[in-house]
């Protein structure tokens, strides 16, 4: 019997069908589909990488001791790199799979697959996409927010003079000094803010649920045993602070709103 | 029986899923070229090759619907058959290939076109010394060359045979031609400048 009738009645005898088409539709989009979905969510470690980058107490890194290189590599956001790399990864072989992707050389591909994900994530970088995951680590995991964003821990060191924080209590015990209390799920207690006179505050102030960075000294209230923070300056957690401006500014005292708006940080 | 002389290989794969004709068409097209294509890149025996050429046909049938009408038929039938050569001495973990004998002379003029060597060499000898340097070239190497310098595959046929990008398949055939050179030249044999 020749090979043909033999094949021809093997697909009658075992009753073979073709695959329906919807299948490899399915898989082919999907493919395509997962794609897109992997160059967002490199593009959202993208912008979380730039926003990081631009905010990353370059104004006040000297104040710390550390020289500009070694700020750097302590505070690079390591996770959202490594998250970045595997969505790159996941991406070039998932568009290898594609029905042709065996064509593009492994060079140009990758190339391709950075380019669109940096471009993609500087533009949500703009709209402030960058912020909001940050934001949103921030409010729903405060104990892990430290691993997406190394700052924090960074900036959690109230021995070496830089305390931060979520404002949560602003009161005035006299007329000259007033303590705000902040939370900050890295270090043990409460923390105490002393504001005086002599320090120098952000111009808009401060509010309730900003999130602050304290310039000072430790020191700790004998009768309470509370842990205390005498700060210098105090300065918005979130700036772009290419230019330490606060230094050269005057001494500002500005009045701290006991009841100010919630704001976005 | 409807004559489908007339029909391209691509217009007869689409009528293929509902029409066993038509594919019983395509089979008999493909059936000696593909038959000759499994002999080539492995050492199987007779029965052996026609059980990977029926194999290469049923799932050719099951999966004519992911044929890609950008592609050639001929590319993606070869495309088939390679796999599922490489699947069936998946099991013996090793592929046998040597080159046949009544492939060397196609190979020998084929290949000697293309590394210019003059004409007035030993050619008994250099199909001795060919046959010897391909059986030792690895597998990426000789499937490539079979395809070009047996089956006359073009390099965008073979691109999409092996599924792999173009500059690789160029890759590939200059790193084996260069061994081949090597050969060639270590055995004192004239090439053209």
């Amino acid at each position: 019997m020749d090979i043909k009738q033999k094949i021809l009645d093997t697909i009658e005898e075992k009753q073979i069908t073709p695959i329906p088409a919807w299948k490899f539709l399915f898989r082919t989009y999907g493919l395509w589909i997962l794609s897109g979905f992997l160059l967002v969510l490199g593009s959202f470690g993208v912008a979380s990488m730039v926003f990081l980058f631009t905010k990353n107490d370059w104004d006040i890194y000297n104040e710390l001791n550390e020289s500009k290189i070694t700020h750097l590599f302590s505070t690079l956001p390591y996770l959202w790199i490594a998250i970045f790399l595997l969505m790159l990864v996941l991406l070039y072989i998932d568009i290898r799979h594609t029905k042709r992707g065996y064509k593009y050389t492994s060079l140009p591909l990758v190339f391709a697959a950075l380019g669109t994900s940096i471009l993609l994530g500087l533009g949500l970088h703009f709209i402030g996409v960058g912020q909001k995951i940050d934001t949103l680590i921030t409010k729903t995991h405060p104990g892990q927010a430290h691993i997406f964003n190394p700052r924090l821990k960074a900036l959690s060191h109230p021995e070496k003079g830089i305390l931060t924080g979520r404002v949560i209590i602003i009161e005035a015990t006299s007329s000259s000094t007033t303590r705000v209390y902040v939370e900050n799920p890295l270090l043990e207690g409460r923390w105490i803010v002393i504001v005086e006179p002599t320090t120098i505050l952000p111009p808009t102030g401060i509010h309730l649920q900003d999130r602050i960075r304290a310039l000072g000294k430790e020191t700790e209230d004998v009768e309470t045993e509370e842990h205390e923070f005498l700060a210098h300056v105090i300065l918005p957690f979130n700036t772009m602070g290419l230019d330490p401006g606060w230094k050269k500014r005057e001494r500002q005292l500005l009045p701290i709103p006991l009841h100010g708006e919630e704001y976005e940080d | 029986m409807t004559d489908y002389s007339d029909q391209t290989d691509e217009s007869l794969a689409l009528l293929s899923a509902t029409d066993h004709d038509a594919f019983g068409a395509l089979v008999g097209r493909y059936e000696q070229k593909l038959y000759r294509y499994i002999r080539r890149i492995t050492d199987a025996s007779h029965e052996e090759c026609e059980d990977i050429l029926q194999e290469t046909f049923l799932k050719a049938y099951r999966y004519v619907h992911n044929f890609d009408p950008l592609l050639s038929f001929s590319s993606w039938i070869y495309r088939i058959a390679h796999n599922e050569t490489i699947s069936h001495f998946r099991k013996r973990s090793v592929r046998p290939q040597t080159i046949k004998e009544e492939d060397g002379t196609l190979y020998l003029q084929n290949i000697t076109a293309d590394i210019n060597i003059v004409d007035d060499i030993d050619r008994e000898a250099l199909q001795q010394q060919l046959q010897e340097v391909l059986s030792s070239l690895g597998p990426k190497y000789k499937d490539v060359l079979i395809l070009r310098y047996l089956e006359e595959k073009s390099y965008q046929e073979i691109s999409d045979i092996l599924k792999m990008p173009i500059k690789t398949v160029g890759t590939r055939i200059n790193r084996a031609k260069k061994q081949l050179q090597e050969i060639v030249k270590t055995s004192n044999i004239i090439l053209t400048p």
